[in-house]
């Protein structure tokens, strides 16, 4: 035999040993897997068990998380509304309470204005009266002299009268004409006193009206306005208000203020 | 609409009072949080789920509420869950910039005879105007405002000063 036959012989023995030992080597492993198979099925089944168990327990754990969130959010909630309607409450007394308070304000402004008002017209009578008693005073002083002097010029006449006519007695037609001069002369000046004093008097009426048109004057414009004040407070209605403030707006507006 | 400045405007459309401004923005706020965060079964139609949220209030919040209403379907649906604090804390913010004249009145006035001064002075003064009323007797027979850092009183005494020759024509005609 060839060396070369020699070494192919040995090959072609080589490889079918090695054909062999890989048949034997797969009826081992399958014969392995008949045998190991049921314990890879039961750590199986064993693992989705447990698996099934833990995703259960999680569930359970989250729907217990979302109705105690659900319940404390229904409390919370419940709470918000209570605390609103505490505050709702607090805010009706503080309202009546303004508005109570606002209406006592008002009320003492109007009596304050009434009480102004009251004060202003007493002054005003009280000044009037007193100009009065004062004009009345100078007119009985006027009358006075004014009757002095008229029973003094009746005095003076007799006298005249008298004297003439003694002196008619004594002188004759000339002396009546005499005494019918001195009689008119008498009588001018009689005239003439008359005039001044009626002159003064009416310079005295006119500087009382004068006196009594100037207190009006001054105090008539806060006189109405307080009057006006207490008057349209209580007399106009909540539209009638709405009124004249758009129409102090309008005016605001047309005398450029706005 | 999404952003504030936006729905502020569609606000302002028919209000024109700082105080029912700000009650009917803290309304919103309250009938929002009940919508987002509760099971609304009215959800999807917020107008009739805001009068069926405060149909037992009293009238002067269910007026309020008509108001609101008439802010429209797309009013609502630009507010969501996540940026509805956020909304209302800027329109607290843009509220405080508004211009605003301040009115003193001597009785407490109607909602409507109020909004119907607030819509003279928008139309006559400032298209983006708030009214902020304040009640003081003492100008009976008119009204005192602040506006632009000046007051001017325009009550019952400035309108007999006005007058004052024709009162005193008429008492010397009486005097005489």
């Amino acid at each position: 035999m060839l060396p070369g036959e020699l070494f192919l012989s040995v090959a072609i023995g080589l490889v079918i040993g090695l054909i062999v030992l890989l048949v034997l080597q797969l009826i081992a492993s399958a014969r392995m897997r008949g045998l190991t198979d049921p314990v890879f099925e039961y750590a199986r089944m064993k693992a989705r068990a447990e698996a099934d168990r833990i995703l259960n327990e999680a569930q359970e754990k989250a729907r217990t998380i979302v109705a105690e969130t659900a319940m404390r959010g229904a409390e919370l909630l419940e709470e918000q509304r209570a605390d609103v309607g505490k505050r709702t409450d607090i805010y009706q007394k503080n309202l009546e309470a303004f508005t109570e308070h606002t209406h006592a304000a008002m009320e003492e402004n109007a009596k304050k204005a009434r009480a102004e008002q009251i004060k202003i017209a007493e002054a005003i009578a009280k000044e009037m009266q007193a100009q009065g008693e004062e004009i009345k005073a100078r007119v009985s002083h006027i009358e006075k002299d004014l009757s002095s002097f008229l029973h003094d010029a009746e005095a003076q006449t007799r006298d005249i009268r008298a004297t003439f006519e003694d002196q008619s007695k004594r002188a004759g037609a000339d002396m009546k004409e005499l005494l019918e001069k001195a009689t008119t002369e008498g009588k001018k000046r009689i005239d003439e006193r008359i005039e001044l004093f009626l002159t003064e008097a009416r310079k005295e009426v006119d500087a009382y009206r004068e006196g009594r048109k100037r207190i009006i004057d001054e105090h008539m414009a806060d006189l109405v306005a307080e009057t006006s004040k207490v008057v349209l407070g209580k007399a106009l209605t909540p539209d009638d208000h709405a009124d004249l403030v758009t129409r102090a707006l309008e005016e605001a507006k047309r005398t450029g203020m706005l | 609409m999404s952003d504030p400045q936006s729905s502020m405007l569609v606000i302002l459309q028919n209000t024109f009072v700082l105080a029912d401004l700000h009650r009917r923005v803290d309304l919103l706020q309250q009938f929002l949080e009940h919508s987002f965060f509760t099971d609304d079964p009215q959800k999807k139609d917020p107008v009739r789920s805001i009068r069926a949220y405060y149909a037992e209030a009293d009238e002067d919040i269910r007026q309020h509420v008509e108001a609101i209403t008439a802010w429209g379907p797309d009013f609502f649906a630009s507010f969501n869950a996540r940026d509805l604090y956020e909304k209302v804390k800027e329109f607290k913010q843009f509220i405080e910039l508004l211009p605003r004249i301040t009115l003193y009145v001597p009785v407490r006035l109607a909602p409507s005879r109020a909004g119907s001064i607030g819509s003279w002075c928008r139309t006559n003064i400032r298209k983006d105007l708030i009214l902020d009323l304040k009640v003081d007797p003492a100008v009976v027979g008119g009204c005192a405002f602040a506006y632009e850092h000046a007051f001017h009183d325009l009550s019952l005494p400035y309108f007999l000063r006005q007058k004052r020759d024709d009162f005193a024509k008429l008492v010397r005609t009486y005097a005489a």
